[in-house]
């Protein structure tokens, strides 16, 4: 078990920079979680810290030591891939073996068939299948050890690929994508087993995805990326609840964050058509966004409230999701309403819908978040 | 004219087809077997019957066996052609794999070159090939019959295309589970294009087996004879005008390589659709 330090991690493939300068701590036994849109160079900073790839400057520790120079083998890590990587031509069991005996027998003890009959190799291979068959077992993988690959469903080839990452017992996992791949009914069962072994082994897990609900769910923090930079490193709650940025704010949360543009003066934000102003802390002047969640936000007067007109009900069983058109808003508004409130709704309906100002996320000129100030919302 | 007996009719043309187009290609093969069969005379005669109407073929094969060393020449053709695979093999796959899941400067140039060579006809560098290994006192050797072909641009540029296909993550979870490069390209890549392998290795035996060309430059003594060159020493020597009796050894010369493509008969037409390339 070790925890894993990146500091400034520069990469770039010829002109084009992938990674900017990436810091990030992950404590020892932490579940992080790296997500972004595709092409943020996640999956890139993850092969940084496997030593599969190189990087041009910056330091990755492992345990507190320095990792840079060494092989990817020597670096006391697994990785679980979004393919599985699984070896085709070897048994479920062989598969699981290979990263003990690769690091526990002997060039000589690795010949087939001649091998075995080595000093000590014997008492090594016992050694070996006792700890694959108890990996497979902790697994529920036992009846299929004598399989090839092949013949393996998704999930049950994402079960070797652990089982092969978890047999030896490293100090760090590294996951990339291990459940796109996957049904989605699986993910999800998937997802609650991962938590599991990972409260089991208590190993640190650097998990990547673009999946942010596999982010939400699992993480005990989770990392934020765009374009090669973090964006924001915090737990689950507070990057939802308290996002940083207005980019964290619309990649987190289905359905997205409600967004509209509106005029600071460095003071006060006028919401214009007769609404309230909102004094702020301190910011820019200039164009900020005011957001809130679709979830925070009801229909008849609140605090703030704007006339909306219905455009389309989406009905997903447990929750409604209302769509309106609105001045002044980027795009069609979302309002969760209960199925109560939504029996009365109809399409084309023309409805006032608002919020509490306390559930109003506001972000100035540069993306930034802005705090308001409670006190002195004039009426 | 109903539906279905439309499509019949036109499934019969079409295999009358191929079929006519078969006896062309199989016509020598059969007259080939059929000749083995009869006695002197009757080949002579100018009647053209496919069976004999004299069977000859015990003396024929007698013949063949017992005058001829054509075991000798079979034993001959499987040292040099596996000799010849198995050192292909060991330039090939790991040249492949450089190419196809290394990245290294002049990796482009390199495979550049491997698909010239890929466009040089071997009997063009014959000449000097013949006059270096005269040279080093070599002609008249397994070596001579061997060296030459250890490097094979087709096995290398068949075998790259092949390892393309492997995915980058099989080669870095190797990496990660400990393996060696040396390890990783035995004991995970090779296995993996155990197809591709294979499709080769049937092209490079059926190839070196059927050579004559170069055996007739390098090898004068009937010792070393492979089996195509074994027929042009005995075709004077020994039968004169005999042609059942080399008709016999003939057949006994192909029948392991008939055997052999029966058997790898789908991984040929692999090897020939993966490598893009017609023969």
């Amino acid at each position: 078990m070790a925890e894993l330090a990146l500091k400034d991690i520069h990469k770039g493939f010829g002109n084009h920079a992938v990674l900017k300068g990436v810091s990030l701590d992950v404590q020892d036994g932490e579940f992080l979680t790296i997500v972004g849109p595709s092409g943020c160079g996640k999956s890139t900073l993850l092969r940084i810290v496997a030593g599969l790839e190189s990087h041009n400057s910056g330091q990755v520790l492992i345990g507190g030591a320095a990792v840079n120079d060494r092989l990817p083998g020597e670096r006391d890590i697994a990785m679980v891939f979004q393919s599985y990587a699984l070896y085709p031509h070897l048994s479920v069991f062989d598969n699981i073996a290979v990263p003990l005996r690769y690091r526990r027998l002997s060039p000589a003890q690795r010949v087939p068939l001649v091998g075995s009959w080595l000093p000590s190799a014997r008492r090594l291979e016992r050694d070996i299948e006792r700890e694959v068959q108890a990996v497979a077992s902790l697994l529920d993988i036992g009846h299929l050890l004598p399989r090839r690959p092949s013949q393996l469903s998704g999930g049950q080839r994402q079960r070797v690929a652990l089982g092969r990452a978890i047999v030896r017992q490293p100090s760090l996992f590294l996951m990339d994508e291990p459940l796109s791949n996957l049904d989605a009914k699986l993910r999800t069962t998937m997802r609650a087993e991962l938590t599991q072994l990972h409260q089991r082994i208590g190993t640190t897990f650097l998990y990547v995805t673009h999946d942010q609900v596999e982010a939400m769910t699992m993480s005990d923090r989770v990392a934020i990326m765009f374009e090669g930079r973090f964006e924001q490193i915090d737990t689950p709650q507070r990057l939802y609840a308290e996002p940083a940025t207005l980019s964290v704010a619309e990649f987190i949360g289905t359905p997205r964050i409600n967004r509209m543009q509106a005029r600071s003066d460095g003071r006060s934000i006028d919401l214009g058509n007769g609404m309230p102003t909102l004094p702020v802390a301190a910011s820019g002047s200039g164009i900020c966004h005011v957001c809130f969640r679709p979830e925070s936000a009801g229909f008849g007067r609140h605090e703030l409230t704007w006339p909306g007109k219905i455009t389309f009900i989406e009905d997903m069983g447990p929750e409604i999701f209302v769509h309106l058109a609105a001045q002044g808003f980027d795009e069609r508004v979302i309002v969760r309403a209960t199925r109560q409130a939504a029996a009365q709704l109809r399409m084309g309906q023309e409805t006032p819908f608002g919020v509490a100002v306390s559930d109003v996320l506001v972000f100035g000129p540069d993306g930034r978040r802005i705090a308001l100030h409670r006190t002195g919302v004039a009426p | 004219m109903s539906r279905s007996f439309q499509r019949r009719l036109m499934g019969w043309l079409l295999h009358a087809v191929l079929a006519v187009a078969a006896f062309v290609v199989l016509l020598p093969l059969i007259w080939m077997v059929s000749t083995s069969f009869k006695t002197l005379p009757e080949i002579m005669s100018g009647e053209l019957n496919l069976i004999p109407q004299h069977w000859a073929a015990l003396e024929n094969y007698a013949k063949a066996v017992g005058t001829v060393p054509v075991l000798r020449f079979m034993f001959n053709g499987l040292v040099v052609s596996a000799a010849i695979l198995a050192l292909q093999l060991l330039v090939a796959i790991p040249a492949a794999y450089a190419l196809a899941k290394l990245r290294w400067r002049g990796r482009n140039a390199f495979l550049a070159t491997i698909l010239l060579c890929l466009m040089v006809p071997h009997q063009a560098p014959a000449i000097p090939v013949y006059i270096g290994l005269h040279t080093v006192g070599l002609i008249n050797t397994y070596t001579a019959l061997i060296a030459p072909f250890a490097f094979s641009a087709f096995g290398i540029f068949l075998l790259r295309q092949y390892f393309m296909t492997i995915p980058d993550d099989l080669i870095h979870a190797g990496r990660i589970d400990g393996m060696s490069e040396s390890a990783i390209l035995w004991r995970v890549v090779t296995p993996t294009a155990a197809p591709a392998i294979v499709a080769f290795a049937v092209f490079s035996v059926i190839a070196h087996w059927n050579d004559l060309f170069w055996p007739l430059i390098v090898v004068t003594t009937p010792e070393l004879a492979t089996p195509p060159r074994g027929i042009v020493f005995f075709r004077n020597d020994e039968f004169g005008t005999d042609y059942g009796a080399m008709m016999a050894m003939t057949v006994i010369v192909t029948l392991p390589l008939v055997l052999l493509f029966l058997l790898m008969q789908r991984r040929f037409v692999d090897g020939i659709t993966m490598s893009g390339l017609k023969g």
